[in-house]
């Protein structure tokens, strides 16, 4: 069994975070609580997400509360590099176009 | 037990700790099973239905039963509920921030049913061979 940490690595990057692992309901708690932190002295957040080889709902769910926290201040989240496998769920979901997506 | 006793594997999964572990299982069977394209849509599945059971189930345990069949691949998700069955929607609004893990599971799983027996709730999900 994994402990909260090594299945998902969150490093302090230019403008926010990157990720790197697996982001589920054991994770998302751990990266809701570094994202609360940072949008609360910034209204713009970026999230290399490169390294993210899983992602559902408990993901999005964090994803989602950052970005309408963030264009509340007329600033936003932006999800830089993300992996097929975010963007399938991002279709799926039907948030494709809710999100800020960068390819840089 | 609600699930069919048919199924080759289980996996007993009593906390979000074990979600990576048993996704992989899953997904790796669902390999075998079916080749590489369908692992995402397995993995993604199985980690929103035992998500959802650790959410609203009673706090014990939840069952994850799974295996090939001769269409496919089977997998079903038991837990003894709370009691309230959760409707699937086609769509969720954007603002809302919970309700979307079944609505996932309905697009991505080939059939899907609920049942209910007794307060144990399990869900089932079947991924045709293409």
């Amino acid at each position: 069994m994994s402990e909260i940490g090594t299945e998902l690595t969150i490093t302090p990057a230019d403008g926010g975070f990157d990720l790197v692992g697996e982001i589920d309901a054991h994770t998302a708690p751990l990266l809701d609580a570094q994202v609360t932190a940072y949008i609360g002295d910034h209204h713009q957040l970026r999230l290399g997400m490169e390294g993210v080889t899983f992602m559902d709902s408990s993901g999005l769910r964090v994803l989602i509360a950052a970005t309408e926290s963030c264009r509340a201040r007329s600033g936003d989240v932006v999800l830089s590099r993300p992996t097929a496998t975010v963007v399938r769920l991002l279709e799926i979901s039907g948030l494709a176009d809710h999100f800020t997506v960068s390819a840089g | 037990m609600v699930c069919s006793e048919a199924m080759d594997e289980e996996a007993i999964v009593s906390s979000t700790a074990d979600l990576a572990g048993v996704r992989r299982d899953v997904a790796a069977a669902a390999r075998r099973a079916l080749g590489d394209e369908v692992v995402p849509d397995v993995a993604l599945v199985v980690s929103e239905l035992i998500t959802n059971a650790l959410e609203h189930g009673s706090g014990e345990a939840v069952s994850v039963a799974y295996g090939a069949t001769d269409s496919g691949f089977e997998l079903c998700v038991s837990s003894a509920s709370t009691g309230r069955l959760v409707p699937i929607q086609a769509t969720v609004p954007s603002d809302r921030h919970r309700g979307r893990g079944l609505q996932i599971v309905a697009s991505l799983a080939d059939e899907v049913s609920i049942a209910d027996a007794g307060g144990d709730i399990a869900v089932h999900c079947r991924f045709v061979r293409r």
